[in-house]
């Protein structure tokens, strides 16, 4: 079980004493961290020995992570995977001996009057969850899996099969800061992410399911979604030939698309860089008007949700893009620092001067700092970084949405790709160039309507993302949540349909030879 | 780490890991916290072994192929391996390493005017891994393996005069001592500042490259050692990893387009064009190298492919048993089984998979270009589900017309189906290198495994794709 947030807070607090105490330290903050991470991998196969559910581990990672400024203004940060005063101390002597001269940040964060919005949010009964419960749940996924295939009468001959996981994690964090800041969070979250074939009919599909409780939690839904994509995936056929189709993209393929693309339009570190696929508008059109973006790590109930960041200032909601409009960024606060000109030197003027041209404007919005997050890559919120930007529960809307089937038919002929993979900015981030993989719950429609599904795995985006998020036809009415591999924030978002995405049909010869 | 095997029902495995901080290890509590790690793996196990026996007979005939867990046999091993350094990085001084960082990364910015931006990261470490496994109640495995690794990392940023499109580029050198790796132990021979500077250049040269406009079809493509170690690793080094094969990494990281099933496979088939052979092994001086697997397996070569043929996988003790299972022959544990740290689950990694060294020369392979590419350098790929298409770009590309190497361009990628282009291969250079990969990731939560990947240049037939006829 994890630390409690009490007792994290108190380390923070005696530890922030102790550190304060040291030579040399002007300023100093303590922020303690106790995570579990639960991992359930699924494997079962109809046609080979299985075991359902194969290694169900935990993961536990406890210590303390110290930032501080000394008298003669240089900055460190030390960590030790320990909880206790000696370990504080540690940390705070480990950030002194590697002390170093950041001249775009003068200090740490300060403190504000806010109050988290999200209080004891987590749920109890994860917290208090053992491996037991964690293995139950890899079994609710197959559970739900068989359930399907028992029903649509399937039998062990089609070789159907699963793989995924079940992730739950349980994070608590206290943090002190010499700059009046007094917090703790204790989160509990939970995801499943499924693939299930129906292999004699070479079918796939994926199923997914994420909560922050365990009454919204349903591993056997994530698993009934699986098995009744590889179902409604039976039959699949190639696109017609390459070249520009119109798409509805599904809530995961526009995760996927978020995350690798988007995010870097909004995200204030990237941007002050450089690395970003669209630059130069802030204030003005950057993709299609048909969407408003926003990020909200205060919402009760979504399993992304957090009520402090690790910074320890409350989450808040935060306006990205307003009608296809750049708006706002995502930043934590020695990036705000930076771009809010709360101190001057020749190495912030340089870089205000450089992030003027990449903001596309002489002023230089006001940053609120409030998605600086430490997290683990999947595996808690870890003391041994220092906190960088994230999204939390990012929102995709559309600004005039229209049912699912409208989608369909704003599309006339084209896909619906649901599931996309290994989405990546193959020229570099600036180039802005997407490829990336159609690899289960894709479809292709005639007329409005969908026809087929598609074969997986035999089409390949090759587009370029301004283009593509220029060239919105409509955007769907129904939100769902989405997540991908190895990020813990999660992306509500309805279908998009984009016009002319360029797709080629790949891998003709696994279809035209059947080896052994 | 601890990982058990207990039986309630049905023979299961189970998990537990953590950190171990210095207060602890320091004040005699380890016995205590391995312990209690041995505890919560059991729990895992017994329930996991439990429910599997339940599940075996709810599922009825879509249960019957649930059974235990097996392992293949490995040998008793006891042994003790030594970290290779002459400078150790426990009594580097932070402070060095920071001066000598930003020196590196002043320097480069000094480069060339079209330098915008240089990001350098130096890190040196210790790592020892004790290994002890029981069996039928005697310790079987006692493995005591210490290993340094030290790595300088830059990530470069030019913009040239006219263009809206800045080139950037990351890379990493590295080996596994201590910091004498940055003063020139490593795979390029020369001072991490050297190496970097000589990055920033070729980077900045670049920026005022044109962008390849349209797509051609079908050319021929000399591909470089270095963008061929990022290809192997991707199209034949992945797709070789056991449990994919066994569908283990249909959620994430995908599965094997070398084997579908039992009954639809390619091993002993003709995959490629009888020049390519691709290896596994851990022997090499450079990243990947290790003697004993997380299992306390000694880690052996393994051929992949051999004269065009796909011959065999990158294996654990489980994968090699199921496939056994599966009545596949010859499946042996090859110690491919690795974390990332003690405190994360192990899983089936490459270790040092490459292809081996033909017989002509790069002037030779060039001489057979009417009209193609020469790809130089590797820089970021994308691969289809189960490896069967890929798309990589390079660090850069040339023109090559009549033999001769001409326009330099780059925001290019070469594109193809992976089997249709591995019996396009037409000549194999002579010219193996080493190349390391820092950042080869798998499993959740996800884990970054250092290795390492080796290729001679390589000509074959493929689809070049440019950058500009995507924003059309």
């Amino acid at each position: 079980m994890i630390k409690t947030q009490g007792d994290l807070e108190e380390l923070a607090e005696i530890g922030l004493k102790e550190v304060m105490g040291l030579p040399r330290v002007r300023e100093a903050e303590v922020f303690a961290s106790s995570n579990e991470v639960d991992t359930t991998k699924d494997d079962l196969e109809t046609d080979v020995p299985c075991g359902v559910v194969h290694q169900p581990s935990c993961m536990k990672t406890e210590g303390v992570g110290v930032r501080l400024f000394t008298n003669d203004g240089l900055y460190g940060f030390g960590f030790e995977s320990s909880l206790g005063k000696t370990a504080v101390v540690n940390a705070a002597k480990k950030a002194l001996d590697g002390a170093y001269p950041k001249p775009l940040v003068q200090h740490l964060p300060n403190c504000t009057s806010d109050k988290p919005k999200t209080t004891n949010y987590h749920d109890l009964r994860i917290l208090e969850a053992g491996g037991t419960e964690s293995v139950d749940f890899g079994y609710r996924c197959a559970d739900g899996v068989i359930e399907v295939y028992r029903r649509e009468g399937f039998t062990a001959e089609d070789n159907l099969a699963l793989s995924g996981d079940v992730t739950t994690v349980r994070e608590g964090i206290g943090i002190r800061s010499s700059r009046g800041i007094v917090g703790g969070d204790t989160s509990t979250l939970m995801w499943a992410y499924l693939t299930s074939m129906i292999q004699k009919r070479n079918s796939k599909g994926t199923g997914w399911a994420t909560g922050g409780r365990i009454d919204t939690f349903s591993p056997e839904e994530a698993g009934r979604m699986a098995a009744s994509n590889a179902v409604r995936s039976i039959g699949g056929q190639r696109i017609p030939k390459s070249g520009k189709h119109n798409v509805v993209f599904g809530p995961q393929a526009v995760t996927d698309l978020v995350h690798h693309f988007l995010q870097a339009v909004f995200n204030a570190a990237a941007v002050g860089v450089g690395h970003t696929p669209i630059s130069g508008v802030y204030g003005k059109q950057a993709i299609s008007s048909l969407l408003n973006v926003y990020d909200d790590g205060s919402l009760p109930g979504l399993a992304a949700t957090k009520g402090i960041n690790c910074e320890g200032l409350p989450t808040e909601r935060t306006d990205l893009i307003k009608e296809g409009v750049l708006v706002g960024f995502l930043s934590d606060q020695e990036t705000a620092q930076t771009w809010n000109g709360d101190f001057e030197n020749d190495a912030t003027k340089m870089y205000r001067e450089k992030l003027r041209k990449m903001l596309g404007t002489t002023d230089i919005p006001i940053l609120r700092g409030r998605n600086g997050f430490r997290f683990g890559r999947g595996g808690g919120r870890q003391y041994m970084g220092e906190p960088s930007v994230e999204a939390t529960n990012l929102f995709l809307e559309g600004t005039n949405p229209i049912p699912e089937q409208a989608l369909l038919e704003a599309i006339g002929d084209g896909l619906y790709i649901g599931t996309l993979w290994y989405t990546y900015p193959v020229h570099g981030i600036n180039a802005g160039d997407v490829t990336s993989t159609a690899i289960a719950n894709s479809y292709i429609v005639k007329g409005g309507k969908i026809v087929s599904p598609l074969l997986p795995n035999t089409v390949r985006i090759e587009d370029n993302f301004p283009r593509m998020f220029n060239n919105l036809l409509a955007v769907g009415d129904k939100v769902r949540t989405a997540l991908v591999w190895g990020i813990e924030s999660m992306v509500n978002t309805p279908e998009i349909a984009i016009r002319d995405v360029n797709l080629s049909d790949i891998a003709q010869y696994m279809s035209a030879s059947k080896a052994a | 780490m601890s990982k058990v095997t207990g039986r309630d029902g049905m023979a299961a495995q189970g998990q537990y890991g953590g950190r171990i901080g210095a207060e602890e290890f320091h004040s005699g509590k380890v016995r205590d916290i391995l312990i209690e790690a041995g505890r919560e793996a059991s729990e895992r196990a017994l329930a996991n072994g439990k429910r599997r026996a339940e599940r075996a007979k709810a599922y009825g005939p879509l249960g019957q192929t649930i059974c235990d867990t097996k392992f293949a046999p490995t040998e008793k091993v006891t042994a003790v391996v030594n970290a290779d350094y002459t400078q150790d990085p426990r009594s580097t001084s932070l402070d060095e390493l920071c001066k000598r960082a930003t020196a590196a990364c002043t320097s480069m910015l000094k480069v060339d005017e079209r330098m915008r931006r240089a990001l350098v990261q130096i890190q040196s470490g210790m790592n020892r891994e004790l290994i002890v496994a029981s069996e039928n109640g005697e310790i079987a495995i006692d493995v005591d393996e210490a290993y340094a690794k030290t790595q300088g990392l830059v990530h470069v940023f030019a913009l040239a005069p006219g263009q809206k499109v800045a080139e950037d580029y990351y890379d990493a050198l590295g080996g596994m001592h201590g910091l004498e790796v940055l003063d020139g132990r490593n795979l390029y021979c020369q001072p991490f500042e050297r190496w970097a500077m000589g990055i920033s250049d070729q980077i900045a040269k670049l920026s005022s490259a044109p962008m390849l406009e349209g797509r051609f079809d079908n050319v021929k493509v000399l591909t470089d050692g270095a963008f061929n170690s990022l290809w192997t690793h991707e199209v034949n080094g992945h797709p070789s990893e056991g449990d994919r094969v066994k569908g283990m990494e249909m959620g994430y990281a995908g599965r094997s387009w070398f084997f579908r099933n039992a009954l639809e496979h390619w091993i002993g088939k003709q995959v490629a064009s009888p020049l390519l052979n691709v290896t596994s092994r851990n022997d090499l001086d450079a990243y990947g190298k290790f003697m004993f697997d997380a299992e306390g397996t000694r880690g052996t070569p393994v051929y992949h492919i051999k004269d065009g043929k796909f011959v065999g996988f990158l294996h654990s003790r489980w994968t090699a048993q199921a496939m056994t299972d599966m009545g596949i022959a010859n499946q042996v544990p090859n110690g491919s089984m690795r974390a990332t740290n003690a405190l994360n689950v192990p899983y089936i990694r490459m270790k040092q998979t490459g292809i081996e060294g033909g017989t002509s020369s790069i002037a030779q392979m060039l001489a057979m270009i009417d009209d193609g590419f020469y790809l130089v350098g590797r820089k970021i790929p994308s691969m289809s589900e189960s490896r069967e298409n890929f798309q990589i770009s390079p660090m850069m590309a040339f023109r090559i017309q009549n033999g001769r190497v001409g326009q330099m361009y780059r925001r290019v990628s070469l594109m193809a189906d992976s089997m249709p282009y591995m019996m396009s291969i037409i000549a194999i250079g002579n010219d193996v290198g080493l190349h390391n990969i820092f950042n080869c990731g798998k499993a959740q939560p996800q884990q970054v495994m250092y290795l390492c990947n080796f290729a001679p240049s390589m000509l074959a037939i493929g689809n070049m794709i440019g950058g500009l006829a995507k924003a059309a």
